[in-house]
């Protein structure tokens, strides 16, 4: 599990746009120079998966309204902690769900996903870790806010294709 | 404007059916919170006018909510409007 990697060794995270147009900027991360950013990684995974795959459509097409409408609050349900950002898109009471962070209504950032077989995230420890990097990017992407090696603006946020995370 | 291959992809290889499907439970869900910013009301005093929790009606707005002809019916008599008849 990437967390575990935390204890011994710094991990390397970029940003990458998957989708942007007037009205939102949906990005993703990358570990490590990986070219394949964890959305993609969840896509690769679940495209070709018969058993969830009505899930997997309920929630591409739930991007999809995201994209036309904006990242509104009421679209996603709540994860992780009060105030940390970190949301999932899941369905009612079925188990495949897409942990993200919504920073604002034009900024969606994308992480990884999978199958809750366990009654909440935190004793799975595949789900559990998606939330974790998801909640450090967290912190590390107001850090560089404050520091100034990025700026958000409505749906775009400046200097991502050249700035590097370290969580 | 920049696109995901595979995210289109995917897209792309969801049954019209599905999608039909899912536009009409979003559409349900966008015309019930029109309607509660029409009048003024929060998901709180809507939940309580249906005897519902409050995550209830959070699950309801999501958009991916499959309501059910009763459900539909009750939240009409309480919002005093048209869900369906204005979902074109």
């Amino acid at each position: 599990m990437r967390q575990n990697h935390i204890k011994m060794s710094m991990i390397n995270i970029s940003l990458k746009t998957i989708e942007q147009n007037d009205n939102v900027g949906m990005f993703s991360i990358c570990f490590d120079g990986n070219k394949e950013s964890e959305f993609e990684t969840f896509l690769n995974e679940f495209k070709d998966n018969a058993m969830y795959n009505k899930d997997f459509n309920i929630i591409l097409m739930a991007l999809a309204k995201i994209i036309d409408k904006g990242a509104l609050e009421r679209f996603f349900r709540n994860e992780g902690k009060m105030n940390d950002n970190v949301k999932a898109l899941s369905i009612d009471s079925r188990k495949l769900r897409l942990y993200c962070l919504r920073i604002s209504d034009q900024i969606l950032i994308l992480g990884n996903g999978g199958v809750k077989n366990s009654r909440t995230y935190q004793e799975d420890e595949r789900l559990s870790g998606y939330v974790m990097d998801l909640q450090a990017f967290n912190k590390v992407l107001i850090r560089a806010q404050k520091e100034g090696k990025i700026t958000i603006e409505k749906n775009v946020i400046i200097d991502i294709q050249s700035t590097t995370f370290e969580i | 404007m920049v696109q995901n291959h595979l995210f289109r992809q995917c897209l792309a290889a969801i049954p019209e059916e599905q999608k039909a499907e899912f536009d009409l439970s979003f559409r349900i869900a966008e015309r019930i919170s029109e309607v509660l910013t029409e009048k003024n009301l929060t998901q709180k005093d809507f939940a309580c006018q249906l005897n519902k929790s409050q995550s209830e009606i959070s699950k309801w707005l999501t958009g991916r909510y499959k309501f059910s002809t009763p459900t539909i019916r009750k939240i009409e008599r309480v919002l005093n409007c048209n869900l369906i008849d204005n979902t074109k």
